[in-house]
């Protein structure tokens, strides 16, 4: 009995996904889901994610194109030269100057179209911006992040401004940061290789045990997003979650202030768990 | 040319010497063919697991689901789940096919193509799938351990891999099983290689050779030079959860001295990115020799091709850094890998060249074997072009890791990989099995699995851009996922689509065995070597080893007589 | 169709030409292995502040060097195999075989004893990297000239059993010797490497 419910309720998902998946699920216009999500990325709130996004659009641009092309030959080879319409094949090696010609300047064009200008492109954008660290008189907020089986810790100097003291802001899975200010984090884990990542700021950066592995952006929006761990890590790996809260510059400092007046009162200076962090490199 | 003349064995006569033990390479190419199609099986199997659990979290898995977790009521438990992608892969790639194309389609039209009796080291082809017969009960056998078999991933990364992250037997089990899965490609490489430089008939120039025997003679070199590579991590990792050595342990862990976990990521992949051209190979060359077949013209620029093989397999080896841009590597390797990735496009061009300029003013006749290898120009086309983004090492940043390299990985490797290999049992089936598959039921066969295909990997690429990162047991824990559970679903039941469409092929091809119509010495009517022995090929292969006069692929010769629209590679080339 | 007598004697050339083509074959395979141990002992050197790492001391040469005194006798015996089976010497080959085979096994020995000497010293396969390295460096060598000693074993026999030594074709024993020292070629690269450097 179960069995044919089960088939019955099968093709009955096959339908309703197929529908709902192209958007007729009953639901109204004014319902919060906008199905054209499904072919975007989350929100950008970063300073420098449009970099990648225009990166990602242009090269989809190009791919259209040429792939387009491709299909054009394909289809329409297959279709005009079917053998009912074409009985005599056209005999040759391929080897005659025009045909080399021909391969090669599209295959020029297509190096250069896509391929040189994509990793050009890119390359400008590493050196100038990925890896173009902020340096200390831009007053970087900055944060240690330990990744462990399976949460997030962060880590926020104190008072002090010196990493790994009794006054430390730690949290887990928390990580709160300002807008419109450079931060640049320092990352490793305890354990297994995960990594550190952030959709709406197009970032991620593996977080390995032994190594120190680094990551600056600049967030533009206040509001609550998610981060996630983007390399497996063991059974809970979909469990590893953590929550980024955005704050506009004053609401930052006060959001600080009053979690390092709280670090002070209840950090145990006994607890040899608090002092996960290292000297800032 | 050929070295020497092989003897004519005497026709085996017992049960085992003939079909357990042979040292023909015709009956060791079936015993990989049908330990391949068991594992894409149960591949398979494993991915509808997956594919239920992302689709429909919680709910128990139809039929199945009772039987192999009785305890959670038929859901698919999340550590089970870890193993479940993690022999997914290793099996889709080692199990299935790596026999089937490079031990199934190796092993059968390399002797039969070039023109001689058998591989030049039957013994040790026998050896090779005995090999792979012990790697696969290894790895079978990790999954009654009772912690399991590995479940970090196919890539098996430490420090996960170690023991710590991996306690019990299971991952060195897996460890070990694909180093042995590895020494029998290595020892079926060492064949592959010398028969086609020593034994090629008498006037076949290495440029007379069909271009899907090029394709696997290249695969066979870059196993022979990068599967010890793998074998060397393999061990090495190994030592570390056997022996207690500390080459990739790092972290916490760390206890008695620290190693890198990282260099075991950098051996991983110096194998591992020529280890998916590996795979790909064998599939462009058996589409670029169908497409010239079908469309009765030679194949275009058919010594390019062969030299753009030779060009990618060089190539390979320096590109591997792209799989790990996100371990931050010094920016100077970051940006080398970066530029030299886009240079290994460019033999990948000349592929489409070739495919395309070959059905250009061709007579195209669309039986099976053809729609296959167009389907797979298809698929490696958008293949190939999601693999841009993810070589580039900003949208990189962003791509690692979510779906959109699964789908992209998967046009490439299993969709091309696949509908090439079909096409192949499809072609080669008279010559193997003296029988013809249902013509109409290949071509269903094909048009529900492209629809499938395509809706499985391209929902993919949707769902991996829109920020859905991977190996995850329950995308829905995250709020903003949630938005992406009708692409997932779609994408669930693309697959079952997909799933459902193997069983024609299966059927089919046992009815063709059990009933099929019995075939001709050449039902498509081409000149390569195997279509002059009759269907199918006789133990010996070959009364007379054929002396070789001109290409494989001179089809369509306005000057030919007879109504013949094509010469076998054993006739005198007519000019033009 | 040409003669039985030169059908089979360029069988036989065909078949050596292909043997060696699989030998070398397989030494780049086995090359490519032992290339990423290099690889990994080159990361881990290169990158380590000082070397051993830990403070630990070197390891003491004497083993290592009696282990390379064995090897280098043992190919140096083992081309007198093959000079004296061309020349039809059979009562100096089987000696030379012997004698090669034994200091084959002996070099075995002798790394025995090295384990055995790092572990009275505390020097475990655990106890970091630079114990580590010794030890799979080690451990993958003797597992390859495990598989040596079993070719040889097979060649010698069949110099014991031959009743015309010349018959044993020289590409056979070429292709044995080549593996033979390929692997004399890679524990002198170890010794250099790990131990001396």
């Amino acid at each position: 009995m179960s069995g044919i419910f089960g088939v019955l309720s099968f093709f009955g998902s096959v339908v309703e996904s197929l529908f709902s998946s192209i958007g007729l699920d009953g639901l109204s216009v004014n319902q919060s889901t906008d199905y054209w999500d499904i072919t975007v990325p989350p929100e950008d709130i970063s300073v420098h994610g449009h970099l990648i996004d225009w990166l990602f659009n242009y090269t989809t641009y190009m791919n259209i194109f040429f792939f387009v092309l491709v299909c054009i030959g394909l289809f329409g080879f297959t279709f005009i030269y079917h053998h009912k319409k074409n009985k005599t094949p056209h005999f040759t090696y391929g080897n005659k100057k025009a045909h080399i010609w021909t391969v090669t300047i599209i295959g020029i064009a297509v190096f250069i179209g896509i391929d040189a200008t994509i990793s050009t492109i890119s390359n400008n954008d590493l050196k100038d911006v990925f890896l173009n660290w902020p340096k200390d008189k831009e007053k970087p907020v900055k944060i240690e992040v330990m990744a462990q089986q399976w949460a997030w810790k962060f880590r926020y100097a104190g008072a002090d401004g010196v990493f790994n003291t009794q006054d430390d802001v730690v949290t887990t899975n928390d990580l709160r940061l300002p807008i419109n200010r450079k931060v640049l984090f320092q990352i490793t884990s305890k354990d297994v290789i995960h990594s550190f990542f952030i959709p709406n700021a197009r970032r991620k950066v593996d977080a390995m045990p032994g190594r120190i592995s680094r990551l600056w952006f600049e967030l533009t929006k206040a509001g609550k997003y998610p981060i996630v761990c983007a390399e497996m890590c063991g059974t809970h790996h979909y469990l590893m979650g953590a929550k980024l809260i955005t704050y506009t510059p004053e609401d930052y400092e006060s959001w600080l202030g009053q979690a390092q007046k709280l670090a002070v009162q209840t950090n145990d200076p006994e607890d040899l768990n608090l002092y996960w962090g290292w000297k800032w490199e | 040319m050929a070295f020497y003349e092989q003897h004519a064995h005497p026709a085996p006569k017992t049960f085992l010497s003939k079909y357990i033990f042979s040292y023909d390479h015709k009956v060791i190419a079936k015993q990989f063919l049908w330990s391949g199609i068991f594992f894409l099986g149960i591949g398979g199997i494993m991915a509808m697991l997956i594919r239920w659990t992302l689709a429909y979290p919680g709910q128990s898995f139809p039929i199945l689901g009772q039987l192999l977790f009785p305890h959670t009521g038929g859901v698919v438990p999340p550590d089970t789940y870890a193993m479940l992608f993690t022999e997914h892969g290793t099996i889709m790639i080692f199990y299935a096919i790596t026999p089937i194309l490079i031990g199934g389609f190796g092993n059968f039209c390399i002797p039969l193509m070039i023109g001689c009796r058998d591989m030049a080291f039957p013994l040790l082809n026998m050896l090779s799938y005995w090999f792979f017969f012990i790697s696969s009960v290894v790895l079978l056998s990790a999954l009654f351990t009772p912690l399991g078999a590995a479940a970090g991933g196919w890539t098996s990364y430490p420090t996960l891999a170690l023991t710590f992250g991996s306690p019990g037997i299971g991952q060195t089990l897996w460890y070990l099983a694909i180093f042995i899965v590895g020494a029998s490609s290595i020892l079926g490489a060492i064949n592959y290689i010398t028969t086609v430089i020593t034994l090629r008939a008498p006037g076949m120039g290495y440029f007379d050779m069909p271009l899907t025997i090029w394709g696997i003679w290249m695969t066979a070199i870059l196993n022979a030079i990068f599967l010890p590579v793998l074998g060397a991590g393999c061990l090495l990792v190994i030592f570390d959860r056997v022996f207690g050595t500390t080459f990739f342990l790092a972290g916490a862990a760390a206890t008695t001295g620290s190693g890198d976990p990282i260099l075991y990521q950098h051996v991983f992949w110096i194998f591992g990115h020529p280890e998916v051209y590996i795979l790909i190979l064998p599939a462009w060359g058996v589409v670029s020799d169908l497409l010239s077949f079908f469309a009765r013209k030679p194949a275009f620029a058919a010594k390019a091709t062969a030299l753009s093989m030779v060009a990618i397999s060089v190539l390979s080896i320096l590109v591997y850094g792209h799989h790990m841009f996100t371990t931050q590597m010094s920016p100077l390797l970051t940006q080398s890998f970066m530029t030299l990735t886009m240079t290994i496009s460019i033999p990948s061009a000349i592929f489409f060249g070739n495919w395309l300029g070959t059905i250009w003013k061709g007579s195209i006749r669309l039986d099976s074997p053809m729609l296959f290898a167009l389907g797979v120009v298809f698929v490696f086309g958008l293949g190939g072009l999601t693999g841009l983004y993810l070589g580039t090492t900003t949208t990189d940043f962003y791509l690692h890791d979510t779906y959109f390299v699964v789908g992209h990985f998967h046009y490439t490797m299993a969709a091309s990989v696949l509908l090439g290999g079909f096409g192949g049992i499809y072609f080669w089936m008279p010559k193997m099995f003296g029988v013809m598959m249902s013509e109409f039921w290949a071509k269903v066969h094909f048009w529900i699995s492209m629809m499938g295909i395509n809706g499985v990997f391209m929902g993919m690429i949707f769902v991996g851009y829109g920020g859905m990162h991977r190996r995850i047991y329950n995308p829905f824990f995250y709020e903003e996922l949630r938005r992406l559970i009708p692409m997932n679903e779609f994408v669930t039941v693309s697959a079952l689509i997909l799933g459902a469409a193997q069983f024609i092929f299966l059927i089919n091809f046992i009815h063709a065995l059990v009933k099929g119509k019995p075939a001709s010495d050449n039902p498509w009517k081409v000149g390569t070597l195997e279509w002059t022995i009759p269907s199918p090929a006789p133990h010996y292969n070959f009364k007379e080893i054929p002396v070789v006069k001109c290409g494989p692929h001179e089809l369509g010769n306005p000057n030919l007589k007879d109504g013949k629209d094509f010469q076998y590679q054993t006739e005198e080339l007519v000019k033009v | 169709m040409s003669s039985a007598g030169s059908l089979a004697e360029s069988q036989i050339e065909g078949k050596n030409f292909a043997n060696s083509i699989a030998m070398m074959i397989s030494l780049i395979s086995f090359t490519m292995l032992f290339a990423v141990l290099f690889l990994g002992y080159a990361v881990f050197r290169f990158n380590a502040l000082e070397w051993p790492p830990m403070g630990m001391e070197r390891v003491d040469l004497f083993i290592p060097s009696m282990s390379t005194l064995v090897i280098m006798l043992s190919s140096l015996t083992f081309w007198g195999v093959g000079s004296f089976i061309s020349s039809a010497q059979k009562k100096k080959a089987e000696l030379m075989g012997t004698l090669s085979l034994l200091l084959g096994v002996l070099f075995v020995g002798t790394q025995f004893i090295l384990w055995e000497t790092l572990r009275s010293k505390g020097i475990y396969q655990g106890t970091g990297i630079y114990a580590s390295l010794i030890y799979g460096f080690t451990w993958t060598h003797v597992g390859h000239m495990v598989l040596a000693i079993a070719l040889k074993t097979w060649l010698i026999l069949m110099v014991f059993r031959a009743k015309e030594v010349r018959d044993i074709g020289q590409n056979l024993v070429r292709n044995v010797s080549m593996f033979w020292h390929f692997l004399g070629i890679v524990w002198i690269l170890i010794y250099v490497v790990l131990f001396v450097l």
